[in-house]
This record gives structure tokens, C-alpha cells and sequence, in this order.
């Protein structure tokens, strides 16, 4: 299909059923805020040797946290609870409770005692019996002396069923018009709410295939989608591409990644064939390793 | 929604236990049944329709007229609302675990007493014991909030282990003795030896105090977790004004020192 001059290929993007969490950080100014969620969210790009995938979701006014100072929501995304437990409490432990003047709270509703994410519930140790909890609302949360005052966290957060992995690949004719092309379809992404583009400034551009020829390395180069490969049979470009790029998207649900998927596309095809990108298609596995399909005929704006 | 409402016929000739008179046990009743309960009345008996004029329906909302000679209103109340025209004598409110009890005049002698949930509400003064412990238990309220628009008398929260206690006025002397844990707003001025023997919980007030010798002065603090309380008392009804507007800044002693505990005293700005 050709649309503004754009292939868009009859293919979709498989993602996977995760478990994912929200916390609510917020601090003094909106720049530590951003500052604790950088640090949380870092290291978190693919769940393949990160643990989890995280992002910051987007910044939240005084009015919209709990303790009514600036703010950031962070999205963490993982193969399951327990995995995604302690990557939250590591990351709480050593990302936000260090910096100056945080507060850490729960962003998802309430949940059952098999989805809790412990916050508070383990960090409060820090405090060395020192620490005091107080039940505000029927929500528990703990304050921990710390060398600025008081770090206060919630006690605990839940996980919630999410869905990982959904993709879309920029095939562009040089490296710079697929950067901008990515750049502009990511910052489109973010607008929409509950999802996260977990890689640096959201784009990938090792994109990778399941196994490879070695030993002991569960994932390799996507070759099929590497320029420098393109006059060999299995490669997937076309001559006049010089350059591909992926964004990976993870969602609190298919229909949120779906919705971020029509916003990437929407703003490529809107920039359309004259700003350098030749096509867009989308990474699977022959639909047998994931739950979900983004068909990207289906998912047009 | 129906409301069943009970009139005084006449001053009460002594004290009555008006504990029967709960919304969910009067639900399951028919009004000529509730006429005949039986109450305590001193050292006798009487029945409900001898004291009271009934009307509307039994439901989920009872309201009675008050007098300072009824006690146990709304003791052990696990559902729906208890609206009380005027005063209310002893124990009001004593073992509550659930729904909403409110006192428009004021209350006698431990009202709320080992309380474990629900929402009771005063609008004048409280006597003492105000969600105290029952004599001889190791522990007080545990849960649920009590609403003072006026103030109260000695011992207010004693052994309390949960929950919120708000009073708009002033407390007595030995506020939240031996403390557990929880929180106590005092709007006014606490009394003498507040917070005496507290091993853990809060205890807010604004101004002076000059605190026992178990108590270590630990300075002014800015407390991120005031904001959160005063964000969470703006959405609940009937907290006293007095106890409003925390800014987050607070003068912090530690104690009761004297018995291992690591509670605290909270002189807010």
C-alpha cells in the first residue's frame, strides 16, 4: 500500500502479555522529578538483559499528585510480577530514595495481594528503626529519615497485565532523514497516554531477531533489515533504503498500544514521501511467540 | 432510603442504654416490634415506645432526639448512619466498626472507646476518655476517626493503636497516653503531659507546648507527609477547621524517651 508516497507493508507487529506497574514520583521542582525518573527508568530498555523496561510516561502537574508538588509518572514493564518486584525496588532504592527531596507513590488502583509491587513495604529497612508509617486514606505509607528531611513512599503498588513489544520500523533513504523521521513519529507516540517508548529518545537501531549463529546469545542483529547486508537473499530492503530504524512501544493494553502505533504512523505518512522515509513495516516472529497482532493495514489513522 | 426517627416523650427519669437502637438490627424489624425492645433503663427495664415517638420506616439512618442520659448510642455499630439531635450521655459510639455516627450536641465520658472503624462525628464538646481504651484492655481505637468540633476532656486516644482523632478545641491533660500508634489533631491547646508514655503515632497541634522530659526537640522539619494528611482531611466531612491548613512545616520532639518510644509530637506552622 502506498500512501503520501509511503510503502506501508501488509505486515503487523507481535507483542507479548507483560506485567507492568506505574509509580508517581515527585519532587520540589519539575527538574529533580524528571532527574529521580531518568535514573529509574534507565538501564531499561529491553527486557532481554535490563530486567525491565521502563519510561517515563509523562510529567504531571502539582494538582495531579497525590502530595501536590510537580511530578513524574514512570511506566515499568516486565516478563512477570515477581521479576518486575524487584526490579522496582531495586530501582526505588537506588534512583529515588537518593534524590534530594522525592516522594515515591503507587499510580495504579489498588490491587490483589498477588499483584503487589513492595515499595515502601522493603525500603522502609533503610530507616534502620527509625522510620514511621502512617495509614492516610486507607493507604499506607512510610517516612524514612534521610539526610533533607523525610523520604516518603507508599507501601506498596500493584502490578497490572500490560502488553510489550509492539513496534514500528522506519525504512528511510539515508541515516538522517530516518533519525528526524523517528524523532518526529516518537515525540507523536508520547502523546499518547499509558504507553512508553523504553529505548534511547524512544528509537532503536539494533533491532534484533530471536537466536543467532552462536552459542548462548538469545538474540542477534535483525540482518534481514541491515543496509549493509541488502544485496544478500535474505535481506528485507529494497535498494534505495540506506537506513532503518525501529520504535518499540510498550502499553498498559493492546488498545493503547494500537493507538500509539496510529500515532507513528499518522505523523510519517503526514511528513510523507518528500521528507525521505521510503516505507514502514513492523517486526514479528511468524505470529507464534506473541498474544497480540498490530496489523499495520488495520491500525491506518 | 428510609429514615426511622425517635422522639424524646419527655426528659428521660434516668439512665438509658440505647446500644439496641443500631440501624441494621432495626432494619430486620417492623416499627411496633422496635416500639416494644426492650432498654436498660437504670436498673430496669423499659420499652422503646414508653420513652420515644417512632416515625418514618426502619433503613439504613436512624435519627434520635439526644439527652445527656443516654448512653451507649450507637455502640457496636457495624453499618448505616446514627444522626443524633443534641447530647449524648457515656460511651458513645464504644466498639464501633463501621457506618456513621453523628452527635449534633456533645458527648459524655468515652465516646469512640475501642473503636476498630467508621466515622464519628461530635458537634460540641467530648468528656473524657474520647477514643480511649475500654478499662482493663491493652489496647484503645483501632481504627476508624472521630470528629470533635469542640474540645475534650483527659486521656483522649489513650493506647490508641489506628485511625484518626481530630479535635477542634482543646484536649485535657494525658492526650494519646501510651500511645501506640495513629494520629491525633489537636486544634487548640494540648493539656498537660500530652502524649505521656507513647511508644509510636502522631500528635499535631498548632502553638506552645512544653513538652515532658521523655521528648526530644528535634527542630523545625519540613514534613512532605502533612501536605498529604491536610489533601486527605480537605475530602472528608465534618474535620474541624482549626485541625485544616498544615503547610508541611513542623516543630518535631521524639518520644516518650522514658519508655523506648519513638512517637512524635508535631507543633505545626
Amino acid at each position: 500500500m502506498l500512501l503520501n508516497g509511503i510503502h506501508i507493508e501488509n505486515t503487523y507487529a507481535e507483542a507479548f502479555d507483560m506485567k507492568a506497574t506505574r509509580l508517581i514520583v515527585t519532587a520540589d521542582t519539575p527538574a529533580w522529578a524528571r532527574h529521580a525518573g531518568m535514573a529509574a527508568t534507565g538501564f531499561a530498555t529491553s527486557v532481554i538483559a535490563c530486567g525491565c523496561e521502563a519510561g517515563i510516561e509523562r510529567e504531571l502537574t502539582p494538582e495531579e499528585t497525590p502530595d501536590g508538588r510537580p511530578g513524574v509518572s514512570l511506566l515499568f514493564f516486565a516478563t512477570g510480577r515477581s521479576v518486575l518486584g524487584k526490579q522496582v525496588e531495586t530501582r526505588l532504592g537506588q534512583c529515588i530514595l537518593t534524590c534530594p527531596g522525592t516522594a515515591c507513590f503507587s499510580g495504579v488502583p489498588r490491587g490483589s495481594k498477588e499483584d503487589l509491587i513492595p515499595m515502601g513495604q522493603k525500603l522502609r529497612y533503610f530507616g534502620d528503626g527509625q522510620q514511621m508509617s502512617k495509614l492516610v486514606g486507607g493507604r499506607r505509607y512510610w517516612r524514612i529519615p534521610v539526610m533533607d528531611g523525610e523520604f516518603l513512599c507508599e507501601e506498596s503498588s500493584w502490578s497490572v497485565p500490560a502488553v510489550g513489544g509492539g513496534n514500528l520500523l522506519i525504512l528511510a533513504d539515508a541515516r538522517m532523514a530516518a533519525l528526524e523521521a523517528a524523532e518526529a513519529a516518537a515525540d507523536a507516540m508520547r502523546t499518547v497516554p499509558n504507553v512508553v517508548l523504553p529505548f534511547p529518545g524512544g528509537v532503536v537501531r539494533s533491532g534484533s531477531k530471536v537466536g543467532a549463529k552462536y552459542k548462548g546469545m538469545p538474540a542477534s542483529t535483525n540482518d534481514a533489515y541491515c543496509p549493509t547486508l541488502r544485496g544478500l537473499p535474505r535481506s528485507r530492503l529494497p535498494a534505495e533504503v540506506e537506513s532503518v530504524l525501529e520504535i518499540v512501544i510498550d502499553g498498559l493494553t493492546a488498545a493503547d498500544v494500537a493507538a500509539a502505533t496510529t500515532a507513528g504512523l499518522k505523523c510519517l505518512i503526514e511528513r510523507g514521501r518528500g521528507s525521505g522515509v521510503w516505507g514502514v513495516t513492523a517486526g514479528n516472529y511468524g505470529g507464534k511467540l506473541g498474544r497480540h497482532h498490530f496489523h499495520l493495514h488495520e491500525l491506518l489513522p | 432510603m428510609s429514615v426511622l426517627s425517635f422522639r424524646l416523650k419527655g426528659p428521660l427519669p434516668g439512665r438509658v442504654d440505647a446500644s439496641p437502637l443500631l440501624p441494621h438490627r432495626l432494619a430486620a424489624l417492623t416499627v411496633t416490634e422496635i416500639a416494644a425492645l426492650p432498654l436498660r433503663l437504670g436498673r430496669g427495664h423499659v420499652v422503646v415506645g414508653e420513652l420515644f415517638d417512632l416515625s418514618g420506616g426502619p433503613g439504613d439512618t436512624v435519627e434520635i432526639e439526644g439527652d445527656g442520659r443516654l448512653d451507649f448510642v450507637g455502640a457496636g455499630q457495624s453499618s448505616g448512619t446514627i444522626r443524633i439531635a443534641g447530647a449524648v450521655g457515656h460511651r458513645a459510639g464504644t466498639g464501633m466498626s463501621g457506618g456513621v455516627l453523628v452527635v449534633e450536641g456533645s458527648a459524655g465520658l468515652a465516646a469512640g472507646a475501642a473503636m476498630r472503624g467508621g466515622v464519628l462525628t461530635i458537634g460540641g464538646d467530648a468528656g473524657n476518655e474520647l477514643g480511649g481504651a475500654l478499662p482493663g484492655e491493652r489496647t484503645g481505637m483501632m481504627g476508624g476517626r472521630i470528629l470533635v468540633r469542640g474540645s475534650c476532656g483527659d486521656r483522649v486516644g489513650e493506647r490508641m493503636r489506628r485511625g484518626l482523632i481530630a479535635v477542634g478545641g482543646d484536649t485535657g491533660a494525658y492526650a494519646a497516653l501510651h500511645m501506640n500508634a495513629g494520629s491525633l489533631l489537636i486544634g487548640g491547646r494540648p493539656g498537660a503531659a500530652t502524649g505521656h508514655g507513647m511508644r509510636n503515632g502522631t500528635i499535631l497541634f498548632r502553638g506552645e507546648i512544653d513538652p515532658l522530659p521523655g521528648f526530644a526537640d528535634c527542630g523545625l522539619n519540613q514534613l512532605p507527609f502533612l501536605s498529604l494528611l491536610d489533601n486527605h482531611l480537605s475530602e472528608l466531612d465534618g474535620v474541624p477547621p482549626a485541625c485544616r491548613g498544615l503547610t508541611g512545616r513542623a516543630r518535631r520532639w521524639l518520644g516518650d524517651r522514658g519508655f523506648g518510644g519513638r512517637g512524635e509530637l508535631l507543633s505545626c506552622l
